[in-house]
């Protein structure tokens, strides 16, 4: 029975991560950063108590941030060096933690283009785009990628009116098909 | 009664039985593909609900969130993957029970315990109801904020092995909260004399950065799964007629989930660590836990099943969002001038009642749904995930830029997408930056609310609310220590654990 209880206990068990020393390191490091900021960055108000400053509350929140960081890098540092299970530079993970930074720049990608191209089109080229980035090579796959960025355009744009300006692209267009692009796609 | 009738007649609207539908289906889908999961889906389609009529979003959302713990179970059954996190456990029996060729009764099981759950914190809730209105309005500033710090503590503690990390996440949530111009005095706080961040951290552009971008970074970097899914054989229908025969485990399991869903910073993720071992004890065949036993898999498919509704009383009553799903729709609420707390209860109680019904009504059209349509969801959950990664980040687009048509905004949701990926990569929780910045921001402005009747600090829990509330606090801590303390001490014991 003992048996059982540790192994749902198990779910909950939190295992030594590569990397987790020089996170806390460097939320540390941004922690005493953002400390030393709030004289510059908050108003002391002169006449009025410490209770009612607006630097109190965010005051309360850095001291509260920088106190766990500083205890979580204690107990990641000694973690590591009682388990010397990863190095304090896991230089691999840390390579890791920079690889969605492509898929970030896609993001920003995406971004810039729909206010020119407009939602369906952009949609259209940057859903099938990443799907080949991705691997996938196969036309079913390419297909697919295309209805669902067509279906989200649908979806979103035409049925349920989320405000997504039309592209200047359509600009170009003639009247009757801009007005329905800009209005629905 | 004519309460009730309004509530029926709202709910006889088109556009309430579409979104019942919506989140219903949408909610079974999203449960089922492993990696979705409803944060990510509630995050993406929370701007576009603020178009809709609030009783229309909140039920769609409110479908999502149930209906998806249903469908989480799917794949925690037959593949051995949860499909949200909260059908972890499920994965003990549910799939055991597969490996043993039961995967029909093991589904029809879950899906039995999961409406029973589900059905239960619906009635509890509904029971709870005129006390909570009674109780509701009695809570003033002093009492709510202290609501609120028992939040902060226990989404802290409740993080058992990751403590520091988790207070250190939920006061980033606060801090984030702070930045902008404040409200009172109308002082720039952390803005570094840029305009974009006058008006601070908009909550959802950070949610859908935190829980949609980076699951799709995540999917995307990551490798797909290769899974074959035997269609599954066997009547769906026959797992009522089996949970009767265990009503006392889905009993106190449900209860469990509702008692944790209301408290606020639990979550929805614990309560079948509760129930669990509960069953377990209560059980004639407890050596059979972890090896397929019944029992097992409706201990904790009806505690997380028990939490969605039972989650929506502090968030009604005070305002107070108890997990990150139900801190998401407080938006909908603020965006309709709607504001959750005491007075609701008193001045709208037909939307109350309407989503009451919604809750109930959400619950029976998901066990339909699933009892009839289980072999064709297995498609889902063989979706690629670097595919879902590519779709997931397109929708977050939407989420984002439909807010404001901001750049600036997706370029922070982007930063919060690469936050959130690290995190994830060093399986450290998102959850306390989420209810750091609801709760702080609450907090903040009850605790300025509060001052003027503060002349010494102990008058924070002069009142027996509060004063309750504080006691309940200084509990939980004591609590925690002496866990840590025989944790501690246990390993000392047996170095080998």
């Amino acid at each position: 029975m003992a048996q059982k209880q540790s192994d749902a206990s198990g779910v909950l068990a939190v295992e030594e991560q590569p990397g987790e020393a020089i996170f806390a390191l460097a939320v540390c490091v941004a922690s005493a950063a953002l400390v030393l900021q709030i004289d510059d960055q908050t108003k002391w108000l002169e006449g009025s108590s410490l209770l009612v400053q607006p630097r109190f509350w965010p005051s309360l929140c850095l001291a509260g941030f920088s106190i766990f960081a500083l205890c979580h890098l204690l107990s990641s540092v000694a973690r590591q060096v009682r388990s010397g299970k990863y190095g304090f530079f896991p230089w691999a993970e840390l390579a890791n933690w920079a690889q969605p930074m492509e898929y970030a720049l896609y993001f920003m990608g995406y971004v810039f283009l729909v206010p020119q191209l407009g939602y369906l089109p952009t949609t259209l080229l940057v859903l099938p785009a990443l799907t080949l980035r991705s691997g996938y090579r196969k036309g079913r796959v390419l297909l697919a990628a295309a209805a669902v960025g067509l279906c989200t355009v649908l979806v979103f744009k035409s049925f349920l009116q989320v405000r997504i300006p039309g592209g200047h692209f359509y600009e170009l267009l003639p009247d009757g098909l801009r007005n329905v692009l800009i209005l629905y796609f | 009664m004519e309460i009730f009738l309004s509530a029926l007649e709202t709910l006889w609207r088109l556009d309430v039985i579409l979104a019942l539908l919506v989140g219903a289906v949408g909610g079974v889908i999203i449960g089922a593909i492993p990696g979705v999961g409803p944060a990510v889906a509630i995050a993406i389609l929370l701007p576009a609900t603020f178009s809709m009529e609030p009783i229309v979003g909140l039920t769609m959302l409110l479908g999502i969130y149930g209906a998806s713990m249903y469908g989480g179970a799917i794949p925690a059954i037959l593949i051995n993957t949860p499909g949200t996190p909260v059908n972890a456990l499920t994965t003990y029996d549910g799939h055991a029970m597969t490996r043993q060729g039961q995967a029909g009764r093991a589904l029809s099981l879950a899906y039995s315990a999961s409406f029973f759950g589900g059905i239960f914190s619906v009635i509890c809730l509904v029971i709870l109801s005129p006390y909570i209105a009674k109780v509701a309005p009695l809570f003033g500033s002093r009492d709510i904020l202290m609501a609120a710090l028992l939040g902060v503590i226990l989404v802290v503690i409740a993080h058992r092995g990751q403590t520091f990390a988790a207070g250190m996440l939920v006061f980033f949530g606060m801090f984030l909260d702070t930045v902008g111009m404040e409200s009172v005095r109308y002082t720039k706080r952390f803005t570094f004399d840029q305009s974009w961040l006058l008006s601070g951290f908009d909550l959802i552009v950070v949610l859908l950065g935190l829980f949609a971008l980076s699951q799709a970074f995540v999917l995307l970097v990551g490798r797909d799964r290769k899974t074959q899914v035997a269609p599954v054989a066997g009547k769906l229908f026959s797992g009522m007629a089996e949970l009767f025969r265990y009503k006392r485990v889905a009993a106190c399991s449900s209860g469990f989930g509702v008692i944790m869903g209301i408290i606020p910073g639990v979550g929805e993720f614990l309560p079948q660590f509760f129930s669990y071992p509960l069953a377990q004890n209560l059980s004639k065949e407890p050596q059979r836990f972890g090896h397929g036993s019944p029992e097992g898999l409706i201990a904790s498919e009806s505690a997380n099943n028990a939490v969605p509704a039972a989650a929506m009383i502090p968030l009604l009553a005070l305002g107070i969002p108890g997990e990150a799903l139900t801190a998401m729709m407080l938006s909908v609420f603020y965006v309709h001038s709607i504001i959750p707390g005491p007075a609701l209860f008193q001045t709208q109680p037909d939307f109350l009642v309407t989503l009451y019904l919604c809750l109930f009504l959400v619950n029976i059209l998901v066990l339909v749904v699933l009892m009839m349509t289980t072999n064709t969801l297995l498609k889902v959950i063989n979706v690629p995930g670097r595919f879902l990664g590519a779709c997931i980040l397109v929708l977050s687009f939407v989420g984002v830029y439909s807010l404001r048509n901001s750049i600036i905004d997706c370029a922070v949701c982007a930063v919060f997408g690469l936050i959130g990926y690290i995190l994830k990569r060093l399986k450290l929780p998102l959850v306390p930056i989420i209810l750091g910045m609801v709760l702080g921001g609450i907090m903040e402005q009850r605790f300025r609310a509060s001052l003027a009747r503060i002349e010494t600090p102990l008058d924070f829990i002069n009142r027996p609310i509060s004063g309750t509330i504080f006691a309940i606090i200084i509990i939980a801590l004591i609590a925690h220590c002496v866990a840590l303390i025989r944790a501690r001490n246990k390993r000392l014991l047996n170095p080998g654990i």
